[in-house]
């Protein structure tokens, strides 16, 4: 155990190092997103002008069970903020961790304080246009610090919406209950360059069904628009028949090129790339492609021959999403591919 | 100095000995004969589908987590095993700009009453691309406006694969296969953003 602390301890020093500030202390409770050997503990910010927290207190996940919830929280300023740095905190057995900017509400609804547990917060539909902030699939503490002069901004009182999923089951498991922490530390208004942009794309329709081997899918984003846009961070998503996730730029003339920035074939801890600098060119995107094997013994949905199908439940669904950090942000909106 | 007899003899037997053309190099291998591709709309599941035409409409799908798709498949003739890579494009025909592609591995079955052609499985719509062209980010509009679709087709598994296309114009529609028409085609206007079409 104190060889995994201490290899821990270098490998998020290591982290930092990447991300030019080694000369912070591991934050206590995680070991750097590989994992907690506690309930992940992250102080807030100092005091409003650092920046704020959001908090998802402990909740039990019972064995057998998959719980996803989602909290509304308001941004706690009445100017607009600028963050430089959002560190995502959650407990082992997380399946994922999105935070959305709350747009129009139709089914799945609430203000500051509010939560809905289960039910709603089940249907994507509900978020369909509902702007990606930050998502985080590892376990521990995450820290992610934007490049310098990119910042999230935030108008005053926003509403966000953070979504947490927990399974304890087969495919993952969550030995301390479900928990999450987020923190939002804040840039000087001079201080910034760059808006960032998000991107959130979800290839739907997929199926793959019991015996079928390397069953890919691919399809594309377009993002930037009149100018280039630069990605700097990306994460890739599915669920345990997923056997490889890959994300490559997509020219509009030339379509996806042959160089991938991006390459996952861990389902459960996928990596959470956020020292990207991949341009993409104007009237470009990426291109995202997701890989499944399931065995012949597996059964998704008994009804469709037991394949798997889309779906957010990771024992009888599968998934294919991209999520993408890029500046300049585009000034009309974030995007959203389906 | 060799007796003249034998100068004779050996002058007759290089003669006889003249090499003689080099045998010609075996002939490459024969590139197999390209598939030939039959573009068409997925309609709904177990109905046949339907072969597409140049300038035919291409009715736009909503999506289950919102967006429209075009959902294309193809009849193709020369097939042999059971699975393709199919994928499909989406240009527009004045800029060659392409608008979306989408591809994935999908199983062909024969076509009920041809022998010589196979399909893409129409059992289920996952076995047909899903070309995903609104939500249209874009500074011009998908719908009711001529588009370049090209579909391409990949043996898997066979060998040695054989591979082939077909291009064509179209025009995507928000009419027949989505629920929400006034919503298909707010999604498919130029210029979309996040929250419009609510």
């Amino acid at each position: 155990m104190l060889l995994l602390r201490v290899l821990g301890v270098v490998g998020w020093v290591g982290l930092l190092g990447a991300l030019g500030c080694a000369e912070e202390e591991a934050p206590p409770g995680g070991e750097g997103g590989k994992g907690p050997v506690g309930p992940v503990m992250l102080e807030p910010p100092a005091s409003p002008e650092v920046g704020w927290q959001f908090d998802v207190p402990p909740f039990e996940v019972k064995l057998g069970e998959e719980i996803q919830d989602c909290y509304f929280f308001e941004v706690p300023y009445d100017v607009p903020t600028y963050v430089h740095k959002i560190t995502l905190a959650q407990n082992e057995g997380s399946h994922h961790l999105n935070v959305f900017r709350v747009k129009t509400q139709k089914d799945l609804r609430g203000k500051h304080g509010d939560r809905v547990l289960g039910g709603e917060c089940w249907k994507s539909i509900n978020w369909a246009d509902w702007p990606l902030v930050a998502n985080m699939q590892s376990a521990g503490v995450n820290p992610w610090q934007l490049p310098e002069g990119v910042a999230h901004r935030f108008e005053p009182r926003e509403l966000l919406m953070v979504q947490t999923h927990f399974v304890n089951a087969t495919s993952q498991v969550t030995p301390l209950g479900g928990k999450a922490t987020i923190n939002f530390e804040r840039i000087a208004d001079d201080q910034v360059k760059h808006e960032l942009g998000t991107a959130f794309a979800t290839n739907q329709s997929i199926e793959i069904c019991p015996g079928q081997k390397d069953k890919r899918f691919e399809t594309s984003c377009k993002i930037a628009r009149d100018t280039p846009i630069t990605i700097v961070a990306a994460n890739g998503h599915f669920h345990s028949r997923g056997r490889r996730f890959t994300m490559a730029v997509w020219d509009p003339f030339q379509g996806a090129s042959e160089s991938m920035f991006y390459e996952s074939k861990a389902w459960n801890e996928p990596p959470f790339l956020r020292d990207l600098s991949v341009v993409v060119p104007p009237g470009g995107g990426v291109s995202y492609a997701c890989e499944y094997t399931v065995p012949p013994s597996s059964c998704g949905d008994p009804e469709k021959e037991c394949c798997f199908t889309f779906g957010p439940k990771v024992e009888q669904n599968e998934h294919c999403n991209a999520f993408l950090y890029y500046y300049p942000r585009r000034p009309d909106t974030d995007v959203n591919c389906f | 100095m060799a007796p003249r007899p034998l100068l004779a003899a050996l002058s007759l037997l290089l003669a006889c000995s003249e090499p003689e053309p080099a045998p010609l190099p075996p002939p490459p291998p024969s590139e197999p004969l390209p598939l030939v591709v039959y573009p068409a709309l997925f309609i709904r599941e177990d109905e046949p589908l339907r072969l597409l035409q140049d300038s035919d409409p291409v009715q736009l799908w909503n999506a289950t987590q919102g967006g429209h798709v075009a959902l294309i498949g193809a009849q193709i003739e020369g097939v042999d095993g059971d699975t393709i890579e199919l994928r499909a494009r989406i240009s527009d025909p004045e800029t060659g700009a392409l608008l979306a592609e989408e591809s994935r591995t999908v199983l062909v079955k024969p076509v009920p009453g041809d022998s010589t052609r196979k399909q893409t499985d129409i059992r289920t719509r996952s076995q047909v691309t899903h070309i995903p062209l609104c939500p249209n980010y874009e500074p011009t509009p998908v719908v009711d406006r001529t588009y370049r679709l090209e579909v391409r087709v990949d043996e898997l598994y066979v060998s040695p694969p054989r591979r082939g296309s077909a291009t064509l114009l179209v025009r995507p529609a928000c009419d027949e296969l989505t629920e929400e028409p006034a919503r298909c085609r707010c999604e498919c206007e130029a210029d979309y953003t996040l929250g419009k079409c609510q």
